[in-house]
């Protein structure tokens, strides 16, 4: 697949010229051309693993290419560090912000201005004058004042967008900025993302989602594998030629789609009761109050709803890790009166948490090992004190083929596995017993389509061998992609319980905190 | 390159820079380079003798710094094993002056060894209570630990341990049913270089093929996925502190009741830090108990090796100690070249 042919337009701002990154034997990207131009949003679409954020790093100068150079207008250039390219117009919105939280906006901004025009005394007066007109002109008001860690997500975005433009980048890379927003958030990203665009700045749109790139991008790079496979115009294609330029030629296959008749009302025994549940907030957490629900054999209870209103909390809730100070849980009809992660593996609960890196895994031990970081719950795993470790290698061997876990040996530690493998080792370990429970927490968070369907038919499958399924995700398309009813979550209640074939418009309108019609 | 070679080329790297350094340092000082290495090694491994000496020095070492090394696994950072060390020997020289003296002598030194060993559990056990009920980081109260232990030693000396003549600031001597026998004629090495080695073996069963092992090895990878696969962080971390506590308590009593060159008193600056050089013992090992046999040999090694090297080559025996650095920056300096692409440069 060709790319643009080289000098289509004078107004090419910004080029990537056969660049190359080796990590250790691994190549994160093999050759990437592309040409970013003046006034345009270029998608660069790719799975995880695909080079896309490694392609960013370089470009904003964070880490070094291997191979291969970058040119400005035409320039070639070496970027020493990440403020060589600040200074050569780049700027970059990080998918984990660069914000200090316990600061201002004001100090934010200020501290990243102080790096390019370094002063004994504070600016703080000419950056507010400075960041008050380039508000006015886009037409935000961001409190100045305000402490970073108070305002929402969307709005620490657009403080990051406004330190890029406080530097006059004149190039901007965005890496996954929609990861972290609700849907009403990214029409608002999306809108400024536009009037950047006709202010005649170039947009390099980090994602691996094929519908804001349909809807915002005016041409897309794709990457497989460390390799671009093409740029085409946007006009040029739609979401399914997309889909198989990304994963390749199975793309059909692993397009996430409910099977037909999958929505059907589970009518199985209760196997768990929430009465009332009310948890405290601690730190930074949110207080969970008066929580009510039923989950049934055989059904997915999806918990929708904007990030931070009781996700975690409510996960830690039903594994142990949070008490409840007022409410019941009861599990299989009997009352619980306080549970323990240590109980879990009795009460047959699986739980697949949120983050594998910082809950699911401890990446320095091998992969056998991972797949039964409970062993002190399993009875089988142990005689007396000592650890059964034939039954447990047996046990791994058995466990990471049944899982097609793609690993050289198990003995490897589990950080050598790539995401998807390593969220197998964490599905694997949720599942093999086969729970009467699963508490699925933002399951398929940062894996590739591929992935993503294998953790979906894992979880349908203990679903239709009876298992019940409660799946906490902040992720719209994956509650209505497995969920049989749907609770929205919104300020650490659950402010309605409904049908899967419900609306999204219904949904997200529940989501901002509208119960009316929403509920019924 | 794969991993053996790249290991060759580092451990090699290693050598030719210690070497580099070392002979800058012995030229400066005014001695002969050559000639001092020449005694270093002899007084170390030249004789039966001087091997001896050599595995004597390595016991107390490896003793702490196993108890150092199963801590830091957990993430537990006790630098308090001076401490455990020095409460470890107190207490068996004052249970040495009880009428249990009169047991036959196989039984009294286990008995006094279980005692040495309960009392550097108990005082790093307070360490890990104030860290698990207070949160109090165990660095800051294992070191101001070190320091009450190292005052209370000095009371002890002076006031109620004093020996009966009340010359010396010192312990009266364990009698001789307490001493751990030597083991190989013509050398100082004693039964604790059994003890020493049948610890490792311990610990090495205990961290690889027992529940609680593996709690320790879960804790000290992830403690968050510790505690949501079911492991009691809190308990399992005040374990930890109390075995840890007894691997130094334990270096402490087989110290006093082995070192014949100490006679069994315990003297104001009884140890030269063995709690201490425990924590290089452990980092050198990669907090690997196998590993710490060869790390604490080492650290004897050279302890051993520069007496011998101030007779004979009129080089002062402090200068080891900067050898020991220096061999020590070097080693651990081309661990953190190993360890760092694969943590910090691994693509998303």
């Amino acid at each position: 697949m060709s790319s643009i042919p080289l000098g289509d337009q004078a107004a090419t701002v910004l080029s990537a010229r056969s660049i190359s990154k080796r990590y250790g034997p691994a190549l994160a990207l093999d050759e990437v051309s592309f040409d970013l131009r003046e006034g345009e949003i270029l998608a660069l679409l790719g799975e995880n693993g695909a080079g896309k954020s490694t392609l960013m790093k370089i470009l904003a100068g964070l880490t070094a290419p291997s191979n291969g150079e970058i040119a400005l207008r035409g320039q070639a250039v070496k970027f020493a560090g990440p403020k060589d390219a600040s200074q050569a117009g780049i700027g970059m919105v990080h998918q984990h912000f660069q914000l200090v939280p316990a600061f201002s906006v004001l100090d934010n901004l200020a501290l990243d201005d102080s790096s390019r025009n370094p002063s004994l005394i504070r600016t703080d007066s000419l950056v507010a004058r400075r960041s008050q007109e380039i508000m006015d002109r886009i037409g935000w008001s961001i409190p100045l004042d305000r402490r970073v860690s108070d305002l929402p997500v969307g709005t620490q975005q657009r403080v990051e967008i406004l330190k890029t433009l406080l530097a006059d980048a004149q190039i901007l890379l965005f890496d996954e900025p929609t990861a972290v927003l609700a849907p009403s958030e990214i029409d608002g990203l999306f809108t400024v993302l536009r009037s950047l665009r006709e202010q005649g700045r170039s947009i390099v749109f980090v994602s691996h989602k094929l519908g804001e790139v349909m809807d915002l991008c005016d041409r897309v790079t794709v990457l497989r594998r460390g390799k671009n496979v093409g740029t085409v115009d946007i006009a040029d294609t739609n979401t399914s030629d997309l889909a198989v330029r990304m994963v390749g030629s199975e793309a059909e296959s692993v397009l996430d789609e409910r099977p037909e008749g999958a929505v059907q009302q589970a009518s199985g025994d209760i196997v768990l009761k929430a009465l009332n549940m009310s948890a405290n907030s601690t730190d930074r957490s949110v207080a969970l109050s008066d929580l009510s629900f039923d989950l049934k054999q055989g059904e997915v209870l999806g918990f929708a709803g904007v990030d931070g209103n009781g996700q975690t909390e409510l996960a830690e809730l039903l594994t142990g890790t949070r008490a409840w100070i007022s409410g019941s849980l009861a599990i299989h009809g009997s009352a619980i009166a306080r549970l323990r992660p240590s109980d879990l593996v009795r009460y047959s609960i699986g739980y697949i948490p949120p983050d594998r890196q910082r809950e699911g895994l401890a990446l320095g031990l091998s992969v056998a090992e991972n797949l039964s970081l409970d062993a002190n719950q399993v009875p089988q795993f142990h005689r007396g004190p000592f650890l059964n470790f034939k039954a447990l290698q047996t046990f791994a061997k058995e466990t990471a083929s049944a899982f097609d876990i793609r690993t050289a040996r198990i003995d490897l530690p589990a950080g050598s596995l790539s995401g998807g493998n390593q969220q197998k080792i964490v599905i694997a370990r949720a599942l093999w017993k086969k729970p009467d429970i699963l508490i699925a927490v933002s399951p398929t968070r940062g894996l590739d389509v591929a992935a993503r369907s294998y953790v979906h038919q894992q979880i349908r499958q203990r679903q239709s061998e009876g298992g019940a399924v409660v799946l906490i995700s902040t992720e719209l398309e994956e509650i209505f992609a497995l969920s049989t009813r749907i609770a929205v979550l919104y300020d650490g209640r659950i402010i309605g319980i409904v049908p899967a074939d419900t609306s999204r418009e219904t949904i997200g309108l529940m989501m901002g905190g509208q119960t009316g019609s929403g509920a019924s | 390159m794969n991993q053996i070679q790249r290991g060759i080329v580092r451990v090699a790297a290693s050598a030719l820079i210690s070497a580099a350094f070392i002979f800058l340092v012995l030229r400066f000082s005014g001695g002969n380079p050559g000639l001092a290495m020449e005694w270093l090694l002899y007084g170390a491994f030249g004789s039966i003798t001087n091997f001896g000496n050599s595995l004597t020095e390595m016991i107390p070492l490896l003793l702490t710094g196993l108890g150092v090394a199963i801590a830091f696994r957990a993430q537990l950072w006790n630098v308090g094993g001076e401490g455990q060390f020095l409460i470890g020997a107190l207490a068996i020289a004052a249970l040495a002056q009880t009428p249990l003296r009169h047991l036959p002598g196989p039984v009294f030194i286990s008995l006094l060894l279980i005692a040495g060993t309960a009392a550097g559990a108990l005082w790093s056990g307070i360490a890990g209570w104030m860290r698990i009920a207070r949160d109090v980081p165990e660095v800051i109260s294992t070191i101001m630990l070190n320091f009450v232990a190292i005052e209370l030693l000095s009371y002890l000396t002076h006031g109620p341990l004093q020996e009966k003549d009340l010359i010396e600031p010192a312990t009266s001597p364990l009698p001789s049913n307490a001493m751990l026998p030597i083991i190989i004629p013509q050398t100082t090495v004693h039964l604790g270089l059994v003890i020493a080695l049948a610890a490792v073996a311990v610990v090495t069963v205990i961290l690889y093929r027992t529940r609680w092992g593996f709690a320790i090895r879960v804790l000290g990878a992830n403690p968050r996925a510790a505690e949501i696969n079911g492991i009691d962080v809190k308990k399992t971390r005040l374990g930890i502190m109390l075995a840890s506590g007894a691997l130094c308590g334990l270096a402490g009593a087989v110290q006093l009741s082995g070192s014949i060159s100490l006679g069994g008193q315990i003297f104001e600056s009884y140890s030269p830090g063995y709690g201490f050089t425990a924590v290089a013992v452990a980092l050198l090992a990669r907090l690997n108990p196998i590993g710490a046999i060869f790390s604490a040999l080492f650290f004897g090694a050279m302890t051993a090796g520069a007496g011998t090297m101030e007779r004979h080559a009129n080089v002062s025996s402090v200068l080891s100690m900067v050898v020991e650095g220096i061999v020590l920056i070097v080693l651990l300096a081309s661990q953190w070249v190993k360890w760092e692409p694969s943590v910090k440069e691994s693509p998303e």
